[in-house]
């Protein structure tokens, strides 16, 4: 049977029957959690919510005007929560995955104790963020904590900061990057070591004879054919800028707007859950803004990553 | 190995399906003498007395923060009694219910009868329907009493429950707790160095001042802490406000009729007593924070600033009366609460020439039934039953907490520190924020509208004076007052 005769052929009832199901569900989850939930968040940015009748009424831009209100009232948390969340995507694409590259590439070597380290790498990754943001912020407690006391036992007790480092202007945001190094690498090394044990082994071995070093086989073979994972990484890190606001939320709790520790997300979600429906709109029309400014930065970063991560078949 | 790795296998599968089926049968609690005369089962919550057939199902959703114990054994006494003999109860506690409540009221399916979050804002539940109408629960007369439910209800609590919807405006939450909250002293300490609970504020900084001259630096006057909004300041600082302003203009500033109400130059003007408390916050504590707060109070959640006042680093804390409940059980000192100290000058007085006591007790825990429930006569008859005279005494027994209504809490069995707690509560004018205005409601303006003043004065101790954070807040409600309004026109 030649190509254009199966095309030609009529589908059975039972085969329609079956495509139509099995393509139902994400037809049905694109319409429910894409479509409806997106249009229905741009309507509300023109409403208000009518707390008498309990209707949603036609706002014009009222909310967008309430919002640059809100962005330029004293002490308001909107600029520095703008900044941080921008931060976290170039902590994310700068730090996290670079460290991440070059431990996963120490276990693909097969350095000494590396299955522990897989351990303890992936260890943050499996429990609750709840548990571990406990653990972390008791771990530095200044009176409480460990790692004040070994300071003070080596005699650096002179560097901790009054306010605890979660309480002080000058730390407190950077406590919660760096609690995104420490919960964040081991699924980018599972993900990564995976992608690195592809590699073909023909290749680094041929590049040995040749008198390759371990460092130009990471920047010069490694990377290169990794790079379509790295660049799924990096562009995981653009979907973090308008998300990132359980591990600040729960690190720096309700002094977040006064150590510079807000996030758009969080912003978001503090305004909707404190004050219900009636704030929704707000929230509503901030993500509208995220959407307009986030969607041309995913293609621009897409666009740059294909550019310079190019995928390789091998 | 592989014979190894099969029989751990096996271990875990027979484990499994033992914790499986284990749970399929009863586990009920029969050594509970509190449960004596009803049958309970604590891994499903249900409890009946004698037989659940043919009785109608009443299920009760509650925070535990309190704990389980209350719920139950007062579930228990309404079985035993005539009002409760048609029902048969399911206990659901839910430590995330505060958080997951819209949720489900506005999913409509699966309702409890009977649902008691924490403190949260409520008034979008009762706007969109989701809320029985408590009007005639209100004014029912308490169960084998002479007085009405309303009539029952003390301070603020008499107000606080209605809300609009339809333009109607009804009640729509019932009562639950009524905090104490203010300082919390180490009566130990106290006791061992022969420091006197202070009066005034003056008293109050002076004995900071003794702290740490008698400790040599290693006891900290205060803890608190940092990572909750304000600190828990705002217990000691709207106590005082309290103080200054009085109950009755501190209701008109919740109004909220004009941004005028943000005024705070003269005497005559609302937030004046705002201005007082924060200036009072500022000269103990904001400029003394290093020598009078302990190292590290900044980043502590509640229950870390709690585990260092237990351990006696620090020998008060701003707080409020569950803290024995949450942290005080293994704690090896005596504990008390203090009356906040007065402002002298400033704190208003009686007729008699008596400084005028308040407690402020937060936004309030509360309970609702909601529209949609299956069983709203059985809850609403449950409800009426928590407000008897022995009942209330018996919650208060049983959870160191005192409930909004008028009854004799001298007679309560509590902890000495419960004890002191209830004196400053009996002693005192208990008053929590509460307004009808839309611009309330709709959260478009707070108590505080420039971010929380006392976190962000320990914070910026160089650059914000609290003169300075009231002209801000003033000058940000001016100009956006007009478009708050538009929003909820």
């Amino acid at each position: 049977m030649n190509t254009s005769a199966r095309k030609k052929r009529k589908k059975s009832a039972a085969e329609i029957i079956f495509i139509s199901v099995m393509l139902s569900v994400p037809v049905v989850h694109f319409c429910l959690f894409w479509v409806y939930i997106n249009a229905d968040t741009l309507l509300m940015s023109f409403q208000k919510f009518n707390m008498d009748n309990a209707t949603w009424v036609y706002n014009g831009f009222g909310n967008y005007k309430e919002l640059w209100l809100e962005l330029t009232k004293p002490n308001s948390v909107l600029p520095r929560a703008i900044l941080n969340s921008f931060s976290v995507f170039l902590w994310n694409d700068f730090v996290i995955v670079p460290i991440s590259v070059t431990c996963a590439f120490a276990l693909y070597k097969k350095v000494p104790l590396g299955n522990v380290y897989k351990v303890v790498f992936f260890l943050p990754s499996i429990i609750s963020a709840t548990v571990l943001t406990l653990t972390y912020s008791f771990m530095f407690d200044t009176t409480l904590g460990s790692i004040p006391e070994l300071l003070r036992k080596i005699g650096l007790g002179d560097i901790i900061p009054f306010d605890g480092y979660f309480g002080d202007k000058a730390y407190a945001w950077w406590m919660v990057l760096l609690y995104g190094v420490w919960s964040g690498i081991g699924y980018n090394i599972v993900l990564l070591g995976g992608a690195m044990t592809r590699v073909p082994e023909e290749i680094t071995e041929a590049g040995q004879l040749d008198g390759l070093t371990a460092m130009k086989e990471f920047f010069f073979v490694i990377v290169p054919l990794i790079g379509s994972t790295i660049g799924t990484l990096l562009l995981l890190g653009t979907t973090v800028i308008f998300a990132y606001f359980l591990p600040p939320q729960l690190l720096l709790g309700g002094s977040a707007d006064v150590v510079g520790g807000y996030t758009i997300a969080m912003y978001i979600v503090t305004n909707v859950r404190s004050a219900g429906t009636a704030q929704m709109a707000q929230g509503a029309t901030l993500g509208v803004i995220c959407a307009l400014i986030g969607t041309p930065l995913v293609f621009i970063c897409r666009t740059l990553i294909d550019k310079y991560l190019p995928a390789y078949e091998y | 190995m592989k014979k190894l790795v099969v029989l751990i296998l096996a271990t875990i599968l027979t484990l499994g399906a033992a914790f499986t089926f284990s749970a399929c049968g009863k586990s009920e609690q029969k050594d509970d003498p509190m449960l004596e005369g009803v049958t309970f089962n604590e891994r499903t919550g249900e409890m009946y007395k004698d037989t659940k057939e043919g009785k109608t199902r009443l299920k009760i959703s509650y925070s535990t923060g309190w704990g389980n114990n209350w719920i139950r054994y007062l579930s228990r006494d309404f079985l035993m009694e005539e009002i409760g003999s048609k029902y048969y109860i399911v206990l659901d506690g839910d430590s995330e219910l505060t958080s997951g409540v819209s949720s489900k009221l506005e999913a409509g399916i699966n309702l409890s009868d009977i649902y008691m979050p924490l403190a949260s804002n409520w008034y979008s539940y009762a706007a969109l329907g989701y809320l029985e109408n408590l009007d005639g629960l209100y004014n029912m007369q308490v169960p084998g009493e002479e007085v009405t439910i309303l009539e029952k209800i003390q301070g603020t609590w008499k107000d606080y429950g209605k809300a609009v919807q339809n333009g109607q405006t009804n009640y729509y939450i019932f009562p639950w707790n009524d905090n104490v909250t203010g300082i919390v002293y180490n009566k130990t300490f106290f006791d061992q160095y022969g420091w006197e609970i202070p009066e005034t504020v003056t008293e109050l900084k002076t004995l900071c001042q003794k702290i740490v001259e008698d400790t040599n630096g290693k006891i900290a006057p205060f803890v608190y802490p940092g990572t909750v909004t304000g600190g828990y300041w705002d217990f000691v600082g709207t106590n005082w406000w309290l103080q200054v302003t009085g109950k009755e203009r501190m209701d008109a500033f919740m109004k909220f009729e004009s941004p005028d109400v943000f005024k705070y130059d003269n005497k005559s003007d609302l937030s004046y007593g705002k201005l007082v408390a924060l200036e009072t916050f500022e000269d103990i504590i904001v400029k003394n924070r290093k020598e009078f707060t302990l190292s590290g109070s900044g980043s502590k959640t509640h229950l870390t600033a709690q585990l260092s006042f237990v351990q006696g680093q620090a020998a008060m804390i701003p707080t409020g009366s569950w803290v024995e409940n949450e942290s005080m059980k293994d704690m090896k000192y005596e504990a008390r609460m203090m009356p906040t100290p007065i402002i002298e000058g400033e704190s208003m007085k009686d007729e008699n020439g008596d400084y005028m006591r308040f407690n402020y007790s937060g936004q309030p825990d509360f309970m609702m039934i909601p529209a949609k429930a299956p069983n709203k006569e059985g809850a609403k008859l449950f409800l009426a039953y928590l407000s008897k005279d022995e009942v209330l005494k018996k919650y208060t027994n049983l959870t160191g907490a005192a409930r909004p209504f008028d009854y004799d809490i001298d007679a309560c069995e509590t902890s000495d520190f419960i004890k002191s707690c209830l004196e400053v509560w009996s002693n005192s004018t208990t008053w929590f924020e509460s307004s009808n205005s839309k611009l309330w409601t709709a959260n478009k303006v707070r108590k505080f509208n420039s971010g929380n003043p006392y976190t962000q004065l320990l914070a910026n101790s160089d650059t914000m004076s609290a003169i300075g954070w009231c002209a801000n807040e003033y000058s940000s409600v001016v100009k956006s007052w007009d478009t708050w309004l538009e929003q909820i026109s």
